[in-house]
């Protein structure tokens, strides 16, 4: 029988499809009885989405940084 | 100074190529804020901070001397990784002293979440924001996450960015980064885990 330690650990294996059939059954029986690990679980994967959707959201800085490795760059194709 | 615009309508990775060959800075601009990081993040993965910006640098250099020769065999991105990972474990392999990762190790220690039985010690409820949408909707919460991203472990980003945020396989990955298949599913898996803590801690003292 899985503990909720085992969940927490086997939990990204879980959510990108990566257990055994039988690690599978294991694990969905342990949701199905645990509440605490069925939040867990879903908090995990709301996590991934997350991570996931980040950048979209972000904004593209081109810096002094940027520019002058760019310039570097640019001179390299020149020579 | 740093210019934060709303992206500018997005070049295809062609359109960016065809640029480059043509001397457009703006198109160099662009592909270096695109990938940059992104090469950074994998370079400090395998071989460490002390040599990552010298090793991209390097890569960076050798890619646009050969983008004539680069068909479109792979996407851009993907082309510009391989040679950042070839370049840093040349010097990985020529360095005889070994290369320190993760030295600013975070372990969240699983004795602070279970019992001594195996139970999470606190009861685990579910969050007010819930949806990734609304998560990232709130300001405060996703530059936490972002500041969270950004002080992961050199090793646990570079795994985190190439598998949910690049959608690389998992033996792509080991072999870019040079890593076993059990190592990388424990570093994704942790850097998740800080992750979901940190979003956790915010909602919970919401
Ligand atoms: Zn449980």
């Amino acid at each position: 029988m899985l503990k909720c330690r085992d969940i927490e650990s086997m939990a990204s294996e879980y959510l990108d499809k990566n257990l055994s059939l039988r690690q599978r059954m294991a694990f969905k029986m342990h949701l199905f009885l645990c509440h605490n690990c069925r939040n867990y679980i879903r908090q995990l994967r709301t996590t991934i989405e997350s991570i996931r959707l980040m950048p979209q959201k972000q904004p593209i800085v081109i810096d002094q940084h940027v520019k002058n490795l760019a310039q570097q760059l640019k001179d390299s194709t020149q020579k | 100074m740093s210019i934060k615009a709303d992206p500018p309508p997005l070049k295809t990775e062609a359109e960016l190529i065809k640029g480059m060959l043509a001397g457009e800075s703006s198109a160099f601009e662009m592909t270096v804020a695109l990938y940059h990081n992104r090469m950074l993040t994998i370079a400090r993965a395998i071989i460490g901070e002390a040599f990552a910006e010298e090793i991209v640098q390097d890569a960076w250099l050798s890619a646009i001397r050969s983008l004539n020769e680069f068909a479109g065999r792979s996407s851009l991105q993907t082309w510009l990784i391989q040679i950042t990972a070839n370049a840093a474990k040349t010097r990985l392999r020529r360095e005889k002293r070994q290369v320190s990762l993760d030295e600013n190790w975070q372990q969240i220690e699983s004795d602070d979440l279970f019992d001594a039985s195996g139970h999470w010690r606190e009861h685990i409820s579910e969050w007010d924001l819930e949806t990734p949408e609304a998560i990232l909707a709130n300001d405060q919460l996703s530059d936490i996450i972002r500041q969270t991203f950004e002080k992961l472990p050199a090793q646990q980003q570079a795994v985190l960015t190439l598998y949910d945020l690049e959608g690389e396989t998992m033996p792509q990955i080991c072999n870019i980064l040079g890593i076993s298949a059990s190592n990388a599913r424990v570093l994704l898996h942790r850097a998740r885990s800080v992750i979901h803590q940190q979003i956790h801690q915010y909602q919970e003292n919401d």
